[in-house]
């Protein structure tokens, strides 16, 4: 009930959605219970990684979408570090950072 | 998908009697009823618990079917639905309800094929006796006309260490609190009137519940609530040995009161629809810890936080009602939501990042119709039809530092960005039952999305300019369902659940033209099939066991995708480079196994074994990256494994004693395709959890109980030297120990001692805290 509740706000729309949100909540959150905040499944950059990993050319860096983010990785989690925290849609930033 | 009974006492009844009467008479000829049991009837003894275990479900006060009650006298004379020879006091071969129990009619039989065990003979005996004794209610056990609960309670707990994150975990706050645990009054005043009130308030946690129900049976029911609860956050940030100090606080007490008011106006009248009016308003307002990192000289270890102010006015309206063996239900909503959140990116050592500010609100219409019928005892069939379009509008400002990107310290904001969804679903599903050993069900499901965002004035930072922005969602996801039930087998289910869906989407995005445009064809294809069986051949063995497994494979078409840098970096100049649309293809594939041994080789013990493993591999196929940067191509992203082990006893050796404990153990790991940078570890640990509880009752008076809880998680990341350590390692444990006195038939009082201490290493124990409560409650029950 409470998650329900508290969800309608997720599932509102946006103008740049989050993939994920089409299959679900339970890509990300684990609803049965989980020891991270959010109910994550995972709570660092491997929860991001394995849908948005891709070929490199070079040992080292990880290219995620045409951009560098290994200096961005250094920093904290992909939602937490200041960077996509509008992590579930964004009516202003494809990119999900606002 | 519910399952309901057709109008047995009713329309059936009806014609069945007055088209094949000759028919009736044969088939009651050939099959003689169980004769009246020889004795003297006592109601409560004899008839009541027959009726409340086999009729009361479907035929008591709460849409009874065929408006036929049976939980008191004179509705129970009445009958049903243009019938009222279901009970003849005096003669109970003349009573409708005996030939029904004892299977005699076809199509009538009493309780209905999967709605509960048939009576035994001896059972019908008894209700032949009872109607030829005259059918009385003649009970002692009525309930009691005014009954009421009350029980205070005082609380201290006292917390060394980390206070915040004890309410984190906890959701209550240390010190003294208080208030009334439970209360409950209930007011019986006439057989078909109702009036009662329940809840709790404990302060200063808001955690209040109150509900307020009047009924009166056969006309409406007013209920009524009001609840609230807190959550708290804590406010540190993350912590990195490799900075000074290693871990940042707000020195805030963060928390958000979340809670709705309730009330819904029934109306219940007999042969009409039940009509059921409803306003809920429901909001959730505080402070909230949005991330456990910000940004602290490049190294991000600070909290922030986020206002919450959200607020829902729902206003609904069911109606729910049977004809002729169909049932009916309409559920409809309007839904008004509003969002005036605010994000605080920033944190006082940098003097202010972005403070971001959302004000939306939407309205949404949904409306659901359901029909369902029992078309033959061994065909049943569902249909619904799902409508909701919705309008939104938001506004969105943002105040930046001079730190922010590009170096604008400028305040932004956009004009208004219009949303709109709408969807539509249709279903349609059977369950057959053709042999009594072999059920199985097929069903459909077809949706239809299309969404639209559009903001003429949307703030671009990279462009730093307002830019026009665009998009577009159309999908259609069509999902078929079959499931198997096989029963053959002695003491044994076998069963096998298929589900396969389709979609297809076609989206459109754009920012100003000559910056974002993507336009992308989206075909999916998913399927989830599980097989598995649960046996119990003796009654001290059960075994259940299962196999899952899901697949998804969707492909991309990306028919237009540019993105232009506003930079001049000649990377991002070129068509089809634009993100995410450099995804092609992605899988995921799962499987997963599950049994679970229970053993209950004697009255006082009872063990159950538990395993579950599960593992899943994401993979995908990207586009190529201009001067070498990726050469494209296909890559296992990720791969994700986990098993579980369980334990859980129950044992009651000796009368007074009950001892319950569960332990499980489970180990995890996720990898993703890091490419060798140091940053990002696996995912993986372990986590141990125990949880006993043991009772004991010192007298008949007094009972004592003691509760141990254990838990300890092992998923921290030891890499500060390649980027900010990530990951959590804690240990837990929570001793209770009390007491409950029943001072007398009315008045009890429990007495509790609470221990919790809690260690985080990943922390370096700046978490900890170590937390002692007292736990007192007096309840006084009347009658």
């Amino acid at each position: 009930m409470k998650v329900a509740r508290n969800a309608i706000a997720i599932r509102r729309p946006f103008v740049f959605e989050h993939e994920a949100m089409r299959e679900g909540c339970t890509v990300c959150h684990d609803p049965h219970g989980s020891i991270n905040q959010k109910m994550l499944v995972e709570s660092d950059p491997n929860l991001c990684l394995r849908c948005h990993a891709q070929v490199q050319s070079f040992s080292g860096t990880i290219l995620i979408g045409n951009t560098d983010h290994t200096p961005f990785l250094q920093m904290g989690t992909c939602w937490t570090a200041g960077c996509h925290t509008a992590i579930h849609g964004s009516n202003v930033d494809p990119r999900l950072r606002y | 998908m519910k399952l309901f009974s057709s109008n047995k006492f009713g329309a059936h009844a009806f014609l069945f009697l007055v088209i094949c009467p000759a028919l009736s008479a044969a088939e009651i000829q050939k099959n003689p009823l169980p004769p009246p049991a020889n004795v003297k009837i006592d109601f409560d003894r004899d008839i009541r618990p027959v009726l409340e275990n086999s009729c009361v479900r479907c035929h008591g006060p709460l849409k009874p079917r065929s408006h036929f009650r049976l939980d008191n006298r004179a509705t129970a004379l009445n009958g049903g639905d243009e019938n009222t020879n279901d009970i003849v006091p005096g003669d109970s071969s003349k009573s409708l309800l005996i030939h029904y129990v004892a299977r005699q009619v076809p199509d009538m039989e009493m309780p209905p094929t999967g709605r509960g065990n048939p009576l035994t003979p001896q059972q019908i005996g008894l209700l032949r006796a009872w109607i030829d004794q005259g059918a009385n209610w003649n009970t002692t056990n009525q309930p009691a006309q005014l009954a009421l609960t009350f029980a205070p309670t005082l609380r201290w707990i006292g917390v060394q260490g980390d206070q915040s994150k004890f309410r984190e975990l906890e959701g209550v706050n240390d010190g003294f609190s208080g208030g009334i645990e439970h209360f409950f009054v209930i007011q019986q005043t006439s057989p078909d009137e109702k009036f009662s009130l329940e809840g709790r308030v404990i302060a200063p946690d808001q955690d209040i519940e109150l509900k307020l129900a009047v009924d009166e049976n056969n006309l409406g029911f007013v209920h009524a609530g009001f609840d609230e609860w807190r959550k708290y956050y804590d406010d540190r940030g993350g912590y990195d040995p490799a900075v000074i100090p290693p871990e940042f606080s707000l020195n805030r007490d963060l928390y958000v009161d979340n809670g709705r008011i309730w009330v819904d106006f029934g109306l219940t009248l007999p042969h009409w629809p039940q009509v059921v009016l409803g306003y809920e308003y429901d909001f959730k307002k505080g402070t909230e810890s949005t991330l456990e990192w910000g940004d602290v000289n490049g190294v991000n270890i600070a909290p922030a936080t986020k206002a919450i102010d959200e607020q829902t006015h729902i206003i609904k309206l069911d109606v729910t009602h049977d004809f002729d063996n169909w049932h009916l239900e309409d559920n409809a909503r309007v839904e008004f939501y509003t969002e005036n959140n605010r994000s605080d990116e920033t944190n006082t050592w940098l003097g202010g990042a972005p403070v971001t500010q959302d004000n939306y609100h939407q309205v949404q219409g949904m409306n659901t119709l359901m029909l369902e019928k029992q078309i033959r005892d061994w065909w049943f069939l569902s249909g619904g039809y799902y409508y909701s379009r919705l309008e939104g509008s938001d506004f969105f400002n943002q105040t930046n530092s001079p730190n922010f990107e590009g170096g604008d310290p400028s305040a932004w904001s956009s004009g208004r960005i219009t949303l709109r969804r709408e969807s539509e679903i249709f279903s349609i599903a059977s369950i057959f039952t053709p042999l009594d050993y072999l059920s199985f069900s097929l069903g459909s499901q077809n949706e239809w999305t299309h969404e639209e965002g559009f903001g003429a004035s949307v703030p671009d930072f990279e462009f730093v300019t307002n830019s026009f922005t665009s998009a577009d969602y159309d999908e259609f996801r069509s999902t078929q369902n079959a499931n198997l039930r096989f029963t053959k087998i002695p003491f044994t289910v076998l069963f096998a659940d298929a589900q396969s869906e389709e979609e297809i989407i076609g989206e459109y995005q754009q920012e100003d033209p000559a910056v974002l445009t993507n336009k992308t064809d989206v075909t999916s294809d998913r399927y989830n099939l599980r097989t598995g069986f649960n046996t119990s051949p003796w009654r001290w063995f059960a075994l259940d066991a299962q196999y899952q497994r899901k697949y998804s494979n969707t492909d991309y078409n990306h028919l237009i995708d540019e993105f232009v840098s506003p930079f001049g970096d000649p990377t991002y100049t070129t068509p089809t480079n634009g993100y995410p649309a450099f995804i092609l293809n992605r899988k995921i594939q799962s499987d997963e196994f599950e049994t679970k041994l229970t053993l209950h080789p004697a009255n006082w013990i009872r063990t159950t074994l538990t395993y579950q493993i599960t593992a899943t591999d994401y993979s995908s196929k990207t586009e190529p990256v201009f001067f070498g940067l990726s050469p494209g191509g296909p890559i296992l992203d990720g791969h994700y494994d986990a098993q579980t082990y369980g334990f859980s006893t129950t044992l009651t050796p000796w009368r007074r004693f009950y001892f319950s404990g569960t332990f499980t153990y489970s180990q995890s790991r996720a990898v993703t395709a890091n490419n060798g940078d140091p940053s990002v570890a696996p995912y993986r640990g372990n986590i141990y959890t125990l949880i006993t509880t043991a009772t004991y009752a010192l007298n008949p008076k007094t009972d004592l109980q003691a509760i141990y809880n254990f838990s300890r998680a092992g998923y921290g990341q030891n890499n500060s030297a390649a980027g900010v350590p990530l990951g959590l390692d804690f240990t837990r444990h929570r001793l209770i120990a009390g007491l409950t006195r029943r001072f007398n038939a009315r008045v009890s009082g429990s007495l509790r001692y609470e221990f919790d201490q809690y260690t985080e290493p990943s922390s370096g124990g700046v978490n900890n805290f170590t937390a002692h409560g007292i736990f007192a409650t007096i309840a006084y029950n009347w009658p």
